[in-house]
This record gives structure tokens, C-alpha cells and sequence, in this order.
């Protein structure tokens, strides 16, 4: 009938804009069939905060529609919507009423489209509930499904991660690889038995196990190899050839998890137990070798291949490789946790790396090293497992409290040391930070008591000191894991703090500096006062206030160990989870929109060869423009909770 | 007291002659008129021979066009010639073929109109065309109350307001969308021109109503 022909065009013109493209066009067809068609002046409210909601979804057909929030202060724009967006879409499938108002800005013709029908539809595309996801909340389960709620929801990115591309072969989850390549032998069979089954199963390790399958230790071919040029008889039995010496990890590891291992414990082989610890029977073996055939291109080789660079030439290169390979994974949002957590790994055993060939350049030198433990602490984005992009970093060298005799020539020889590994990681394009927290200047190649007083001046004046400028010297992590070093200087921040509470104030209202746009509009920033520009500064206007915020809640919770930002948020909100869930929820949303503008700033930077601290809005994406839309909203319901948490005001 | 011989023998024109006495006043409110949005492509532009080859028809109420409700037929014409007017909407008299009887329409339509004010662009032509065709069937004329957008625009738009000379002509729907940046669609097929013609129709409202600062009211419109 020709009656519908009418339908067919509205539904031609809704199947350009997401969700509806999502969307089958008979079904939009009979969704408009159902819908009206609704003429606005300008100013004139199309619904109202508050207000129950009527029958209706609205699209702008053709016009401005701003969203705004009634507050006690008065109306706060919140958000603009133009051609094909959806309007009041917050608490759409709960039937709550009106979160905002929304109000015409010219003159606007709207499709009313009936609600129960539409949400009917957007239930049934997987797609499409996942596009809508990104305007209620940054939903982990929709976007960064680790565990997801368990509904049928998205969860490509569930899976063990996939780094397929460049990949020699698809071999399936890493499980069945493990389990294909295991071969276990018991404690008691002759060493050459065992050399029997290295050779015919082609394999690189044995795994000997006792008479319940709970391992013991292994037997590689390294392993026969070192003790034959050692000289070690022929004979024996497996238990006098293996090494203790176990990785181990459960079954239910990814591929990733399994690579972050590999990496830390420099392990070549992992022994995968049914409870992950060596108390259970072993169902698998996961070496890098094997894990090489599923996915080819590999985040420890890199390391491996950093660990025996000859020079920092090499490393540069290897640091390009590194980049490359982040590019390659980042493709996944699921990844960049891990990611961040594995370019971190590389970015420490880089500067180990660094570290050993100045001490070896000066050793040559004729340089002798005074015999005294010294750390170098990463600070800013690499402290914090954040430095995916060569932006700045922030470092310091400590070093223990020496003798009176030694003072001259300790530090003689840790500021020589401190000169040449900055000047390696400037060789290897890290940009330096400009404040000036880096170890070769004066202030941050210290003893360690020299340090704490520094610290400890910070914490008691920090006005004076500019404690502003050095903020990021307080999310520091050392290049191993238990460094006496760090832990001192730990326990020093965490007194003095104690006896100075005013200090956290002092960075809270700091933290209130930077604020997020309000939105992004037809490819334009547009901040609270209406301004419309054309680049979206992500760094100082979405990362820095969280950053920033996460340090304020580590240091008022003393935990000091936790330095990555969106580890830090969202520990404060399973501290409060109890006893106020409210905000629990505002600092979870705040976590997902650190990893929501982290991401957007590694994906846009590392393909336009910058440091991604700004970016022009026109480039997103629908998606990513959504999310960040909302991670907005986030940071700003995140600062304006700091403010009243801490009696400030936030800035308008 | 309408005397029995002089009632129309059909039940709807019945009906139609019933409600006319019913019709909106010009003082009532537009938002809680019901109207009724209407176009008929013809046979040609001469009001005695020709023919409607189809019409369509939407519905607005609360000053909201109702996507549910909208008709639209192709009507049978035996004796429809080829004129000029082909060109334009392309309906082919053979084509009409496949349409239902004028008087079936016709008595479709009788419900629908009702006593609702017709907006229409160039309405009077329309309202004639159906006039002679409720004559024909029922022998009752078409009452409603009539609401042209050309005619509205001309009132409410400065760019096409009168200048005062007889060769004005007033504005085409093109003329209208384009001026009010409205997206036309199918255009010269009964249900488009409907569409758009009642999507003119809510921004005139619109607009009036801002100029008025009060509630919209039928005689604003008429």
C-alpha cells in the first residue's frame, strides 16, 4: 500500500544514524509507521527533567536540541544533539523519568517514535545495545567485558585476546595448545627415556610429575644440554636432572595473562595446574614457543630482545617494535589493560636495561660503583603502567644513605649514572618531562634521606615547594618489585601525610584545575560556556583531572603501592562500595572513563605519529564520540563529588 | 430539524452531514483540533472534466503529525483522459486500473474528514475536485473547513507576502521547503506531497504561534 511509502523514508533517513543502522529496515519501517512527526520553535522544552516520560522516543529530524541540567545553581548544558540523534534515552528501559531537559536551540522537526516498540527492537540487536550502552554508562560489561554480567550481551572481547594479526596460525584457545603439548614423565625414569621423548614428540620440555600428576619439576633440552657441556654422566634418573624451578598457572588464563608471566618471571616454559599452584594435577605446558605458532608476533620477545641489547641504538629500534606491536593490539579495546600492564613490564626492563649499559660504559670508564643499593623510580604516566605513547617521563634515582666518606663519590657516580640513563631514554624518544622530575637534575638523584626530606617538605609546605609541579613524583614505582628503597620512602610519605591531613586538601583542590568539555558536537568541543572548538585537548581535559583525582585517593588511603589511575579509582569505589554506593558508582564510571579517554588518546596518537594531547574531534568515531561523551560526564561527576567531598568549589 | 427526505440515503454521508454541525470553532485551541492533512493528484487542472487519479490523507492532532494514521488510494477514473497534468505526478489513466471505485473512496474519506479542518497546499482545488465527486455520489457538499499553507505562508512569510500586484503567484510547495529548509519527499505522489505539506503545515503553527504569544487558535489559521 502505498500508505507506508511515507514510513520507508523515515526509516531511509533513520538507517544512517546508530542505533538504528543496527536495526533491520522492515522493522524500522514498522517503527516509524508508529510515530509521529513533532515541529519546535526555538526554546521551546521538549520534555522536562523530572517529568514523567511520555510514550515516545524522540530523533532530531532536522535542528539543535541542548540538553540541559536543572541545578541548584541554575541550568548546566550538558550536551547537544543534532540530525539523527536520539533524545532522552537515560532511564529509557527502566521508565524513569526525565534525567535532563531538553530544550530546541532553533527551530527543530522531531520523530517521535513510539518507546516500547523501539526498545523492543534495540533489545533484540546485540549491536545496538551495545551502541546505547555507550549513553547511559561506560558498562564494563559492554565495552571492556572482562566478566560481564553474564547476560548475552557483547563479549568479543571475552575471549583470551587475540593478537591474530601477522599471526602464523590459528591453533584455538590456549588451553588446548597447552593440553597438546604436554608430556609428563615420573621422577624415576632413566635421563635417557626422557631425551626419547624430547626428541620424538618434538617438544622442549618434559614436565615430571609425581604418582598423583602434581608436578615436581621439569627436564628441557637446555637443561641436558648445560649439564652434558658441564660434563655430567650419561645416566641417572629424571629427579636427578630436573629443575625445581616451576611457573605455574591455572586453566583459566589468557593468552595475555599467560604472556604477562612469561614476561615477569622470564620463564620459558609455564606449567598449567587444575588450581594454578603446584599442590594439583598438571593438565598443560605453555612455553612461548608454543604460544608463538597461535599468534606470531610476540610482546616477549620484544623483552627478551631488550634484556641483551648491546647499545641503546638497539633499544630504540626495539622500543619502534614495541610501538608497532601496541598499535597491532590496541585495535581491541578489551586489551588495553593488559597492554598498559605489558608496556610497562617492557618500559621497566628497558630502563634496566639502560641502567646496565651506562654502569658497564662507565665501568670502561674506569668509574669503580661504591657499594651501596640504589633504586631508579619511574614517576608520571611510567610510574603509573600509562606510558604507551612516548609522552614525558618523570624518573628519580635513589640511592642509600652512604658513609661520611663515601658522600663525594656516591654522588659523583649515581648523578654521572642518573645523567647517562636519561639521556638513554631520551635516545630512545621519550620526551622529558617539563617540570624537570627527571634524575639528572639536581633534587632528583639523591640519598635516600635526602629524598624523604624532599617528600617530606612537599607534604609539609606545599605551596612553597610547588608541590603542583612535582605531583607526579608521588605515583612512583621502582623497576623491581620489593625494593627496600621505595618501600622506605613509602612508609616516610605515608607519616608525614598522617600528621599533615591538610596536604590532601591542598592536592584535592589542585585537582579541581582541569575540567572536561561538556561535549562533542557535529565534530566540534564544546565546553561549559558554549564554546566550540575544533581539537579535544583528551590529556589535560579528561586524563590529567583523573589522574590527578586517583593520586588524591591513594594518598588519603595511604595505599601508595597502587599507582595505576584506574586501579586507584576503582579501589577507593569498592572501599565505599558499602557505605556509599552512590559514589562507588560515580568513581567506577570514573575508572572505565580513564580507560575510555586513555584509549582514545594511545589509538588517535600512535596512528598520527603524536602524543595523542590532543586530538580533533571530527576524527572519532561514532562510538568512541559516545563513550567519550559520556566519560565527560563521568570525570565531571567525579570532580564536582571531590569539591563536595573536600569543601571546595568547582570552577563553572 | 433537517427533514427525512432531504437526509442523504449513504450512512457515512449521513454521518458526515451529522458531525458537520459539530465542527470546530474559530476560537477553539489548534492543539486540540484534529486535522486532517490532504492531497489528490488529477486527471488535469480543469475543475469540470477532470478526475482525481489518487489522494492521500494524514491525520494531526496536538499539533503532532500521526505517522499511524495515513491513507492513501489510487481511484479507478474509466473515463479520465491523458492531459497535460500526466507529467507531472505520472499516473498513467491505465494505471488507475488497479485503484478502487471513486465512490469507494469517497466513502472512506467521509469518516475521516469528519468535521476536521483540511490543510492542504492550494487546498480550494482539492476541496473543489472533492466537492464534485460528493455530489456525484452522495449528493451532499464537501463543508469542512479549509486551511492553505500557500495562502498561510504568504500571511506569515515574509518572502512571499503580497506585493499588491494581480501577477503574483503564490508559492509552490518547492518554494516552501525550500525556504523552510524542509526535506522534500516523493514529490507529486499524493502521500509525499501530504507528508511534506504537513510538515509546512506545523512549522506555520509554530511560527504563528511564537509571532502571537498566545494559544494557536482555528481562526489564526483560516
Amino acid at each position: 500500500m502505498k500508505a507506508e511509502t511515507i514510513a520507508i523514508r523515515i526509516a531511509d533517513f533513520l538507517k544512517d544514524y546508530p542505533p538504528f543502522k543496527f536495526l533491520q529496515k522492515d522493522d524500522l519501517v514498522d517503527l516509524a509507521s508508529g510515530g509521529r512527526v513533532k515541529f519546535h520553535e526555538a526554546d521551546e522544552i521538549i520534555f522536562s527533567q523530572g517529568h514523567p516520560r511520555n510514550q515516545f522516543i524522540h530523533v532530531v529530524q532536522q535542528g539543535r536540541v541542548k540538553i540541559l541540567e536543572s541545578t541548584p545553581k541554575g541550568e548546566k548544558l550538558i550536551d547537544l544533539r543534532g540530525r539523527g540523534d536520539l533524545l532522552g534515552l537515560q532511564g529509557v528501559f527502566n521508565e524513569d523519568p526525565y534525567v535532563h531537559t531538553g530544550q530546541t536551540e532553533m527551530e527543530t522537526i522531531l520523530y517521535a517514535l513510539p518507546r516500547k516498540k523501539f526498545t523492543d527492537l534495540i533489545d533484540q540487536s546485540v549491536e545496538a545495545r551495545r551502541y546505547l550502552a555507550a549513553y547511559f554508562s561506560l558498562n564494563p560489561a559492554y565495552h571492556w567485558s572482562e566478566h560481564g554480567d553474564g547476560s548475552t550481551s557483547v563479549k568479543g572481547s571475552d575471549h583470551p585476546i587475540t593478537l591474530r594479526k601477522g599471526g602464523l596460525l590459528e591453533v584455538g584457545p590456549p588451553q588446548s595448545i597447552a593440553k597438546d603439548h604436554l608430556v609428563t614423565a615420573t621422577a624415576d625414569c632413566s635421563i635417557r627415556e626422557i631425551a626419547g621423548m624430547l626428541r620424538s614428540k618434538r617438544i622442549d620440555c618434559v614436565a615430571i610429575v609425581d604418582k598423583n600428576g602434581h608436578p615436581l619439576g621439569k627436564v628441557t633440552d637446555a637443561v641436558l644440554r648445560d649439564r652434558i657441556a658441564e660434563g655430567a654422566s650419561l645416566g641417572g634418573t629424571a629427579a636427578d636432572w630436573m629443575q625445581h624451578s616451576l611457573g605455574t598457572a591455572p586453566p583459566e588464563d589468557s593468552t595475555g595473562q599467560l604472556l604477562l608471566k612469561l614476561a615477569q618471571g622470564e620463564r620459558q616454559f609455564l606449567l598449567v595446574t587444575e588450581n594454578g599452584g603446584t599442590d594439583s594435577r598438571v593438565v598443560g605446558i605453555v612455553s612461548e614457543r608454543n604460544l608463538f605458532l597461535q599468534y606470531g608476533r610476540f610482546p616477549t620477545v620484544v623483552g627478551e630482545a631488550i634484556a641483551y641489547a648491546p647499545d641503546i641504538r638497539t633499544l630504540r629500534t626495539l622500543r619502534d617494535r614495541m610501538e608497532s606491536l601496541i598499535l597491532e593490539f590496541i585495535e581491541n579495546r578489551g586489551t588495553l589493560k593488559w597492554l598498559m600492564e605489558m608496556t610497562g613490564v617492557l618500559n621497566r626492563k628497558m630502563t634496566q636495561r639502560i641502567i646496565e649499559l651506562a654502569q658497564q660504559e662507565m665501568h670502561s670508564a674506569g668509574m669503580t660503583p661504591p657499594e651501596l643499593d640504589f633504586t631508579w623510580l619511574m614517576m608520571g604516566s611510567g610510574g603509573r603502567d600509562e606510558l604507551l605513547i612516548r609522552s614525558a617521563v618523570y624518573h628519580a634515582l635513589v640511592y642509600a644513605d652512604p658513609d661520611k666518606s663515601q658522600v663525594e663519590s656516591a654522588e659523583l657516580y649515581f648523578n654521572e649514572m642518573a645523567k647517562r640513563v636519561s639521556n638513554g631514554l631520551r635516545q630512545c624518544g621519550f620526551h622529558e618531562s617539563v617540570q624537570g622530575v627527571l634524575a639528572k637534575n639536581p633534587g632528583w638523584c639523591l640519598p635516600l634521606s635526602a629524598m624523604k626530606e624532599r617528600f617530606r617538605k612537599f607534604i609539609e609546605e606545599p605551596s612553597s615547594t610547588h608541590v603542583y609541579s612535582a605531583r607526579d613524583a608521588f605515583d612512583f614505582r621502582s623497576l623491581t618489585t620489593d625494593c627496600p628503597i621505595a618501600t622506605a620512602l613509602r612508609n616516610t610519605i605515608r607519616e608525614t601525610i598522617g600528621a599533615n591531613p591538610n596536604f590532601i586538601r591542598y592536592m584535592a583542590s589542585d585537582s579541581l584545575l582541569n575540567q572536561p568539555p561538556r561535549t562533542i558536537f557535529q565534530g566540534y568541543v564544546v565546553d561549559n560556556m558554549g564554546i566550540q572548538r575544533e581539537e579535544l585537548a583528551l590529556k589535560f581535559h579528561a586524563l590529567l583531572p583523573l589522574v590527578d583525582v586517583g593520586r588524591v585517593l591513594a594518598l588519603e588511603s595511604e595505599d601508595l603501592d597502587t599507582t595505576t589511575t584506574w586501579q586507584r579509582l576503582e579501589r577507593a569505589a569498592e572501599n565505599l562500595r558499602n557505605s556509599d554506593p552512590a559514589t562507588a558508582d560515580v568513581l567506577h564510571e570514573a575508572a572505565e572513563a580513564f580507560l575510555v579517554a586513555q584509549y582514545a588518546r594511545i589509538s588517535r596518537g600512535l596512528r598520527a605519529g603524536t602524543d595523542g594531547a590532543v586530538i580533533r574531534a571530527s576524527d572519532l568515531d561514532a562510538e568512541t564520540r559516545a563513550l567519550l561523551v559520556t566519560a565527560f560526564r563521568a570525570i565531571l561527576n567525579t570532580l564536582e563529588w571531590m569539591a563536595s567531598r573536600y569543601g571546595l568549589t568547582l570552577r563553572s | 430539524m433537517i427533514w427525512p427526505w432531504k437526509q442523504p440515503r449513504h450512512p457515512q454521508a449521513r454521518a458526515y452531514k451529522q458531525c458537520q454541525r459539530k465542527a470546530p470553532g474559530r476560537r477553539d485551541i489548534a492543539e486540540n483540533i484534529r486535522f486532517i492533512v490532504l492531497d489528490a493528484e488529477t486527471s488535469g487542472f480543469d475543475r469540470a472534466k477532470d478526475r482525481m487519479l489518487s489522494l492521500a490523507t494524514m491525520r494531526i492532532e496536538d499539533l503532532e503529525l500521526h505517522l499511524s494514521d495515513m491513507n492513501s488510494w489510487l481511484i479507478y477514473q474509466a473515463d479520465a483522459g491523458l492531459t497535460e497534468a500526466v507529467n507531472v505526478h505520472g499516473i498513467l489513466p491505465s494505471e488507475t486500473a488497479d485503484g478502487e471505485s471513486e465512490q469507494a473512496v469517497m466513502a472512506a474519506l467521509l469518516p475521516i474528514l469528519g468535521n476536521a479542518p483540511v490543510v492542504g497546499h492550494h487546498i480550494g482545488f482539492d476541496a473543489d475536485m472533492i466537492d464534485q465527486a460528493f455530489r456525484r455520489h452522495f449528493g451532499i457538499r464537501f463543508r469542512n473547513c479549509l486551511v492553505d499553507t500557500a495562502e498561510l505562508a504568504m500571511r506569515e512569510l515574509d518572502a512571499f507576502a503580497r506585493t499588491g500586484y494581480a501577477n503574483q503567484r503564490p508559492p509552490t510547495l518547492e518554494d516552501l521547503c525550500s525556504h523552510l529548509e524542509i526535506s522534500m519527499v516523493d514529490r507529486h505522489t499524493a502521500a509525499g506531497d501530504t507528508f511534506t505539506t504537513a510538515q509546512v503545515f506545523l512549522t506555520l503553527c509554530a511560527r504563528i504561534q511564537k509571532r502571537l504569544k498566545r494559544d494557536l487558535q482555528l481562526r489564526d489559521l483560516s
